[in-house]
């Protein structure tokens, strides 16, 4: 057991964060305040993923074969780390280059592998994921979009809810049912499709989150080659339980929120109530959390780095991970007192970012069932 | 990076083990603790009963097997791990102390092999500015005095640490309910002793990571036995383990409790940095009231009776939770050594 | 809607405040298993004044007030932590005035009423807690009577009172609660065996052993096999009395005064979880009263009283909680006052209706969210 990073590491992150703060606008803060699905974010992303790709750094964790530099996982969460704290300049592509790129790797065929990687390796391609539909959120394998086989296409039908970025993807990774009258795991297939096919058609869904945060895709009719098909016909659900493997750290949110709360501490400072000792034990409590969440992530990455299979771990740090984000979210709020009603102000902005913590990538409650079941052991009904 | 047990820490565990499952475990701690019962009715019973409210053959087993010194002998994380193994089998002897707290009163707060040599113990630990009940103290041979001067937060050099030798029967045992043999040590008996050369500022960091390390252990086995208990304990035609709302609810407790268990390795292979010692501090003992309440409210009746075991952990921690100014404390020396250090 | 009391129930209140300066020692609340013999004594003193039978009918000997008195009555109670409701004067004798015979009606309401007489409920068992339909312990068709065999346990102060309102199966175990009968027995009878269980904190509650206790016709009350909705209605009647916010009015203002006196008002810390208190026991003041609303007017409270519960229990844990985290040490001590308070509040929110059972109800009857499908 030792929990020093290598000298290598710790280069890399220096570089990183020294990169960052030439390379981040002035601005910057300004910009990211809606998260990276913002429109705003979405177009600096393809500029900045650009810069980061010509140094090597947008995927770094990738095979040499596939244009990268072999990193290991340990890098891999330093980068995402120094990413998230900074809010996320690459935008939506965080997905891209996490999870999307390695699925093609694992599954495409040489054709797919030629369009889609040296688009996302680049920092030239935007994606979003089509996975939750009305009736089939926590309970995903309830999913009803249909991709009926029509000689050499599939001809898509249904609706897809609460995606993110859909408004300025390209593509979408897509799970649909490929086999009709298919129950639960069976019969699903994943495709890899234009966001521009016709038949495709968004709808935003307002909400207190943030502009454009989420969307709602209707598919009527919209024909995709067969070529879109990502693996094996039908057998789309063991594509996606290894996306979600490449997935099972997420997105570092206790770097975002050790982030936030630093500089709730200096707006306390500079407000004159950081002396304030209910101030001091409100930030303090909510360090420990961020210091809670890293460490349960580094189990993790800890178990990836060794290739040993997913386990319940993940559901652990994910818990712990959320319930930072709420919890900083929720004391920008109180720190920074009226100050946070103003649209858009850093603590407004903050809480709107943490609110659907907990909630994507996997309620809460259900990383609770798979840790009650898979570590504790509790009996079923 | 890594996160699993070394071979030389795989031993040690293993070793500490079976010396604990020789010494220690909940029907030993009963036992103890029922010595204070009867002694309590039996009150002109032969003098010194007491003695064996504490564990003395656990802890002479300790020493012998080497693993006061372990901090010297192999590193600070290997003694965190075996004060973790001890609280979880219900050691009820300052083990805790003498592994993390002692073992590191160098002369440089960097070298802990320069030492003052061996102090002998049981050794008991205790704020200056307080009046109250001590851990262990009515049987320890030395009382650890650290002055906070009124503040557990301030940073930087606040003295330093003093050293009591204490005569046998001067402190006098007192009842509670609350799993350690505790003695009552008035103010006027923190005066005086020998003044370490280590300063009371990093006494208290090693304080806290031990109190982490000593909370880990007793909220997992706080854990184990409820879970134990409600995989088979049936209600309503179904076992009550298996209700989604009971198993979230000590899901959530899981997560506390791994989180703790890593944050008390971080800091002690780090040697308990000031703001990493109070966050594992203060994250561990928060997490020991919710495990507290969890584990209690979801055993129901038979959880407070002494036919069950849950006890001889749950009480524990809040006998952890009080000591070195509490949960409150711990926050805010974060953001003391975060926040508002000289480097600001 | 009006959130004050008349003058004539206020005058009440000051009548009970007075006759409770000669208790203001007692400790009956929090120590009842400890201090039976002395709470006897304040109850014989309410009895002469007709207060245990405060709410009953005329026709039983009752001052037949509305609710709101017992509910005045109780709340002052608790915050002189005087005494809890007697068990006797409650569910007892309210069924026994619904449910009872004549002959039953003129054997035992007089010296319940008096104060003199008190019962031990004896409801749970090992494997029936939470799901008391569960329950074995057995009362069988014998000669004249019922022969009873079986198990009881946490049983609160068994070992002081002198009958146990026992709920028994008459009918089969696959009747659950429609199988359950209710009967009045003499814990010295033969047969019945009381055992302490030892809790962590030195205190204690009971089982109790059956071993062929056989009981007469006339100890069954109500009908066989219809205890179910003789005790749900019992229930019902004491809603507005089972948890008062004197109670808790009283935890927090001995808490604040432990914690002034010690001189730790001076960390904000503690002042600010202090404010959060006041705001919570201001809740449970509500949570009270709208319970209290409810039985006035004679609607169902089963809602309000579990919200009540759940609040209140929660109060409790959390002001205890409060003094044990900032009492450093000296909460350790045996007989310190957090320690006595922090114990007093760990079987709160499982007596009496577990909390999880309290949400479950609030779910399903208050927010009408379906159960199993």
């Amino acid at each position: 057991m030792q929990f020093e990073w290598t000298a290598d590491d710790k280069r890399f992150r220096e570089e990183l964060a020294r990169f960052l703060d030439e390379t981040l606008p002035a601005d910057w803060d300004e910009l990211s305040k809606e998260g990276p699905g913002s429109d705003a974010q979405a177009e600096f992303s393809k500029v900045f993923c650009r810069r980061l790709a010509e140094r090597g750094w947008l995927t770094p964790h990738w095979p040499s074969a596939y244009g990268g530099r072999d990193a290991t996982p340990w890098q891999h969460a330093v980068l995402s780390e120094e990413m998230w704290s900074r809010g996320e300049p690459r935008g939506p592509q965080y997905m891209n280059v996490n999870w999307i790129g390695p699925t093609i790797m694992e599954f495409g065929s040489d054709e797919q592998k030629a369009l889609h990687l040296p688009a996302i390796s680049e920092g030239r391609v935007l994606w979003c994921q089509g996975f939750s539909e009305p009736e089939a959120g926590s309970d995903l394998v309830a999913l009803r979009t249909a991709a009926e086989r029509d000689g050499d296409d599939y001809v898509i039908n249904g609706t897809k809810i609460w995606t993110s970025y859909a408004n300025h993807a390209d593509y979408c990774f897509l799970l649909a049912r490929t086999e009709p009258e298919s129950k639960r795991h069976k019969g699903i297939s994943v495709l890899l499709v234009p966001m521009n096919t016709p038949g495709i058609e968004l709808r935003e869904i307002p909400s207190v989150v943030g502009h454009r945060y989420f969307h709602e895709v209707f598919f009527t009719d919209a024909r995709v080659p067969a070529s879109c098909r990502l693996g094996p016909e039908n057998e789309g659900w063991a594509v996606v339980s290894h996306a979600l493997q490449y997935e099972r750290v997420g997105a570092p949110r206790y770097a975002r929120a050790a982030r936030t709360l630093d500089r709730l501490a200096d707006y306390a400072r500079e407000n004159g109530t950081l002396d304030d000792p209910t101030i001091q034990e409100k930030l303090g409590h909510a360090r420990t959390m961020c210091e809670a969440a890293r460490l349960l992530s580094y189990k993790v990455i800890d178990q990836r780095a060794k290739g040993l299979p997913p386990s319940a771990d993940t559901n652990v740090a994910r818990v712990a991970g959320t319930t930072v984000d709420r919890a900083v979210g929720e004391l920008a709020l109180e720190i920074c007192g009226e100050n946070a009603l103003a649209d858009g102000s850093f603590a407004d902005a903050n809480f709107r970012m943490s609110m659907t913590a907990g909630v994507a990538v996997g309620a809460t409650e259900i990383q609770l069932n798979l840790i009650a079941s898979r570590i504790l052991r509790l009996p079923k009904e | 990076m890594d996160f699993d047990t070394s071979e030389e820490q795989q031993a040690v565990l293993d070793a500490v083990g079976v010396l604990l499952d020789r010494h220690a475990g909940p029907k030993r701690a009963i036992q103890l603790a029922r010595e204070l019962a009867n002694e309590d009715a039996n009150e002109d019973s032969n003098e010194g009963a007491h003695e064996d409210t504490y564990d003395h053959a656990l802890d002479r087993a300790l020493a012998e097997g080497g693993f006061n010194d372990i901090a010297r002998s192999m590193s600070s994380l290997e003694a965190a791990l075996v004060t973790e193994a001890v609280a979880k089998a219900g050691g009820r002897c300052a083990f805790a102390t003498a592994a993390l707290v002692a073992a590191n009163l160098g002369d440089d707060p960097n070298d802990p092999h320069d030492s003052h040599g061996p102090i002998e113990g049981p050794i008991a630990i205790a704020l200056r500015s307080e009046d109250g009940p001590v851990r262990f103290a009515a049987h320890a041979k030395h009382l650890l005095v650290i002055s906070n001067a009124g503040n557990a937060n301030s940073a930087g050099n606040n003295g330093n640490a003093h050293l009591i030798a204490l005569e046998p029967g001067v402190i006098e045992p007192v009842s509670s309910n609350f799993g350690y043999p505790m003695g009552l040590v008035p103010n006027a008996m923190r005066r005086g002793g020998r003044a370490l050369t280590q300063e009371n500022a990093r006494i208290i960091d090693w304080w806290r990571l031990a109190l982490a390390a000593e909370a880990t252990g007793t909220m997992q086995s706080a854990l184990d036995v409820t879970v134990e208990y409600l995989s088979r304990r049936r209600q309503f035609g179904r076992t009550i383990g298996s209700f989604q709302a009971v198993q979230h609810r000590l899901a959530e407790c899981f997560v506390q409790i791994e989180a703790a268990r890593w944050l008390t390795y971080e800091c002690a292979a780090q040697g308990a940095p000031r703001e990493g010692a109070a966050t594992v501090a203060a994250h561990a003992l928060a997490a020991a009231a919710r495990v507290f309440t969890e584990t209690h409210q979801l055993s129901g009746a038979i959880g407070f009776t002494h036919e069950h075991d849950l006890h001889v952990w749950s009480m524990r921690l809040h006998a952890l939770r009080t000591e070195l100014g509490g949960v409150a404390g711990h926050r805010r020396a974060i953001a003391h050594s975060r926040w508002m250090g000289p480097q600001r | 809607m009006r959130f004050t009391f008349s003058e004539e129930e206020e005058t009440f209140r000051a009548e009970v405040r007075e006759f409770l300066e000669d208790y203001r020692d007692l400790e009956g609340f929090i120590l009842q298993g400890r201090k039976f013999a002395e709470i006897k004594k304040l109850f014989l003193a309410m009895g002469a004044r007709g207060w245990l039978a405060i709410g009953w009918p005329k026709q039983f000997g009752g001052l037949e007030k509305p609710p709101s008195y017992e509910y005045i009555l109780w709340d002052e109670m608790a915050y002189a932590r005087a005494a809890r409701n007697p068990l006797s004067a409650g569910i007892v004798a309210k069924s026994i005035i619904r449910y009872g015979s004549a002959a039953q009606k003129s054997e035992w309401l007089d010296p319940i009423r008096s104060g003199d007489l008190h019962f031990s409920l004896g409801y749970s068992e090992p494997e029936a807690g939470s799901d008391l339909a569960a329950l074995r312990c057995r009362a069988d068709a014998h000669g004249d009577g019922y022969r009873i065999n079986g198990q009881k346990c946490w049983q609160s102060y068994a070992h002081d009172m002198d009958y146990l309102w026992l709920l028994a199966r008459t009918g089969t175990q696959e009747s659950r609660g429609r199988g359950l009968s209710l009967f009045i027995v003499d814990l010295k009878a033969r047969g019945v065996t009381v055992n302490p269980l030892p809790l962590m904190d030195g205190d204690q509650l009971n089982e109790i052993f059956f071993d062929d206790v056989d009981v007469g016709q006339d100890q069954r009350v109500g009908a066989e096999n219809g205890a179910w909705s003789i005790m749900g209605e019992a229930l019902a009647d004491e809603r507005h009395i089972q948890f008062p916010p004197g109670r808790i009015r009283r935890d927090l203002e001995e808490v604040t005064a432990w914690l002034r006196e010690r001189g730790l008002l001076d960390d904000p810390v503690l002042v600010h979880r202090l404010a959060d208190l006041v705001v919570e026991s201001l809740e449970v003041e509500m949570h009270g009263l709208r319970v209290l609303d409810c039985m006035q007017k004679k609607r169902p409270a089963i809602v309000e009283a579990a919200t009540n519960k759940i609040a209140h229990t929660n109060a409790c844990a959390a002001i205890a909680q409060t003094a044990m985290e900032f009492g450093a040490g000296e909460a350790m001590i045996e007989g310190s006052r957090p320690d006595v308070l922090w114990r007093a509040s760990l079987w709160e929110p499982i007596g009496g209706g577990t909390s999880e059972v309290m949400r479950s109800l609030v779910a399903r009857r208050g927010l009408g969210l379906a159960g199993k499908t």
